[in-house]
């Protein structure tokens, strides 16, 4: 059942109508706003080829679409541009540059021109290294005050690869295509 | 064309504050034929245009994530707080309007929300009924003052704010958490029936899970509609299927004609006559004009929430009250309490993958208060209840989960990774004189508004809690046969559970307590404060259902009273 089958589904509620309809105006708008920035405004052109670069391996195209088709380099360079605290933005580029650096030193070049079988095997050890546990908040605010490395910085790094990647409408509404409005709850049910 | 605002007037009663509290005044006191002016400090909210719970991720600009630069720079306090989202952060105070003052050492977080409706429209929506457990505590241990009634005073009062607002739970018998007037319950899922069956098996009628006790509607309730499982409710709700003041106590506060709402009125103080020892109105002032504004009235109800109520008792200054309103007791301002949570334990679920679950169910479990009840604990009085649930992690677990390539994404896609489950307590604060607010000697709000000063820590008793709510979560998921079984404690700071109460507490003596056994100021007879600041102690239970309560019994005692002519 979709938004408006529900809404038609329950008497009386035509006059509420207006309001889902404002929400959808804002959803386009934003949409407009979106496609209009294509042009990126923090990220240099080697660390936007870095971000493109792990970003493809880490969710690469396959039958359905790869982190590059769907911008996910655009949405972080957006993030980076408006919303993240600088101090964040600065441990992120300084992430993406100890990537870089660890990458140079392993495979001869910076991460995006390194061969592809360097690539994987540089972003397996990182990988690796990623903590068994989410921090705590104590936790965390101690990491915050250590210099990044290129563990901590693919470990931002992934983090805002997966949700860019999975908030994006091509794969929030078209792959994953959970319902707005289920109507219903269904606690234990066989797939 | 609307009717011009009033700057001034009579009425039978003023309200302060839409929220909770201020919404049920306002219904109960209309009803009973009283012309009631509801002053809200800020602006309307208009669900067809603010509410914003069906837009998807994708459809924000930061789709989520928030903009938090402009957070930090204008809501540093609030964005601490998971409600103010990227969706909703307009339904939180700008900080730096509302500024207040704590020590560095002693960092108080206070999350208000100022437009009509106040935190009704993004609260928790948990609601549980106090046993005498609670109302009997203080006098049974000594602690602070004895509450002025009992569970047999306030049960029938419960019963009617609960058919009016809807509540979906699960009787269960048990003693120290009443059972109320219950809409059908919302499904547990497969790793909370799990968890459930344990408990039952290892600890029978000691440790009891059930579903969360909301006031969400699980079927049609006075012409509201049932919740259609979308989940974020405190981004609104055009349904109107969970309770808040703008779906169900405004509109029926407004059905009696008797009612005039005020937005953008930020009362300063409450006016007080010698000559009669009388409230005999307030001056607000006009939040976007700047404009004074003084109406009169025969009773003034405080139900702007327990620090703001106090802040404007605190500065409604006389040469017969010079340290505030009805503070001839000195406990005006202290004893502030808030639940200490952010502590216990999660882990893996083993099974049952095959599995899921449908919709988005807004509620979770709950754990009836075990800890002292039947048996006595050496390092602690009082106890918790543990609020949590079960899920699975979809694609968000890639953000943490080792992996990465075709198979990864593929994974992240197609499965919904193990059932997790967590358990945090909610546990009780004792009132302690040392937890006040006073007004501050030079800050203000961008209204003229002394601004507070607030002192509140922790205690040792509250930390004992926070230590065994570790403890006995990890036994409970660890009976259930779980994996990987982690406690934590977040050490959150006072204020952040936003269940601040007990400024002006209820007593039986009016040298030791600011209001009676009806919320009615010992001092001046036609002031009744029935928000959180009239609590004598915290219980461990989430508060907004007993504030709804003792609003609607207060309430109804004032327009007695009015009617004798007793006040």
């Amino acid at each position: 059942m979709d938004r408006r089958e529900f809404l038609e589904s329950i008497a009386g509620l035509s006059a509420l109508l207006p309001g889902l309809s404002l929400q959808q105006a804002f959803a386009e708008d934003v949409h407009a706003r979106a496609q209009a920035a294509t042009t990126l405004r923090t990220l240099d052109a080697a660390q936007n080829a870095a971000v493109s670069c792990i970003a493809e391996i880490l969710l690469p195209q396959t039958e359905t679409v790869g982190a590059s088709q769907v911008g996910v380099n655009r949405f972080i360079d957006l993030l980076l541009t408006e919303s993240m605290l600088e101090r964040d933005r600065d441990r992120f580029l300084a992430g993406l540059a100890a990537i870089d650096a660890r990458s140079r030193s392993l495979c001869g070049a910076p991460v995006a021109s390194a061969r592809e079988r360097d690539q994987q095997a540089l972003i397996r050890s990182l990988d690796e290294a990623l903590p068994a546990r989410a921090p705590t908040r104590a936790e965390q605010a101690a990491l915050d005050r250590q210099p990044m490395t290129a563990e901590s910085g693919y470990q931002l790094l992934k983090r805002l690869v997966v949700f860019a990647y999975f908030t994006s409408e091509p794969v929030a509404r078209d792959l994953i295509n959970a319902p707005i409005i289920p109507g219903r709850y269904d606690g234990c049910v066989s797939a | 064309m609307s009717a011009p605002e009033p700057t001034s007037g009579k009425y039978d009663a003023i309200v302060v504050g839409s929220g909770i509290s201020g919404g049920w005044a306002a219904k109960e006191l209309t009803e009973k034929g009283l012309r009631t002016l509801l002053l809200e400090a800020g602006p309307p909210v208009v669900p067809e245009r603010d509410y914003v719970e069906h837009l998807q991720d994708y459809s924000l600009p930061y789709r989520g994530y928030g903009n938090r630069r402009k957070l930090q720079a204008e809501q540093p306090i609030q964005s601490q707080t998971g409600g103010c989202d990227e969706w909703v952060s307009k339904w939180f105070v700008n900080d730096r309007e509302n500024p207040y003052h704590n020590d560095a050492d002693k960092p108080f977080l206070w999350i208000r929300g100022r437009h009509v409706g106040g935190r009704s429209l993004m609260w928790g929506r948990q609601v549980y009924r106090w046993s005498d457990l609670d109302f009997e505590a203080n006098a049974r241990e000594g602690i602070g003052v004895d509450w002025p009634i009992r569970y047999a005073d306030i049960a029938p009062w419960y019963s009617h704010v609960e058919k009016f607002i809807g509540v979906s739970g699960q009787a269960e018998g048990l003693a120290q958490l009443p059972d109320g007037e219950f809409l059908p319950p919302m499904q547990l899922n497969c790793a909370e029936l799990h968890v459930r069956d344990s408990m039952r098996e290892r600890w029978g009628r000691e440790r009891v899970l059930t579903i969360g006790r909301a006031a969400i509607l699980t079927q049609p309730h006075l012409g509201r509609e049932a919740c259609h499982y979308c989940g974020p409710c405190w981004h609104g709700c055009i349904t109107r299927s969970y309770f808040n003041s703008i779906g169900s106590t405004l509109p029926a506060a407004a059905a009696t004609g008797r009612l005039t709402l005020r937005p953008n009125s930020v009362v300063a103080e409450v006016l007080y006559d010698p000559h009669t020892n009388r409230a005999s109105g307030v001056r607000a002032v006009d939040a976007d004009t700047l404009e004074t504004l003084e109406f009169s009235a025969r009773v003034v109800f405080l139900c702007a929430s327990a620090l703001e109520s106090a802040r404007i008792l605190l500065n409604s200054r006389s040469a017969r009250f010079p340290n505030g309103l009805g503070n001839s007791s000195g406990e005006l301002g202290r004893n502030i309490m808030d639940h200490p949570f952010g502590a216990g334990a999660e882990a893996t679920i083993p099974g049952m993958e095959d599995h899921h679950t449908f919709g988005n169910r807004p509620n979770g479990i709950y754990v009836a208060r075990f800890r002292n009840v039947t048996d006595k604990q050496a390092k602690f009085v009082r106890g918790y209840g543990f609020q949590g649930g079960g899920s699975r992690a979809h694609w968000e677990r890639g953000a943490r989960d080792k992996g990465f390539g075709a198979g990864f994404k593929n994974s992240l896609l197609r499965d919904l990774g193990p059932w997790q489950m967590w358990l945090g307590g909610w546990a009780e604060c004792l009132p302690r004189a040392d937890n006040y607010c006073t007004l501050h000697p030079t800050l203000k709000d961008k209204w003229g508004v002394p601004a507070l000063h607030i002192q509140c820590t922790f205690g040792p008793n509250e930390r004992e809690l926070l230590k065994d709510m570790q403890v006995t979560a990890a036994e409970i998921l660890e009976a259930a046969g779980a994996r990987d079984i982690r406690t934590f404690n977040e050490e959150l700071e006072p204020g952040l559970c936003i269940h601040e109460m007990g400024t002006a507490r209820m007593g039986r003596d009016p040298k030791t307590s600011v209001l009676n056994a009806w919320n009615q100021a010992h001092d001046v007879p036609n002031v009744f404060v029935t928000d959180g600041a009239c609590m004598t102690s915290s219980g461990n239970q989430n508060p907004s259902i007993t504030y709804m309560a003792l609003t609607a019994r207060a309430c109804d005692y004032a327009a007695e009273q009015l009617k004798h002519g007793e006040i």
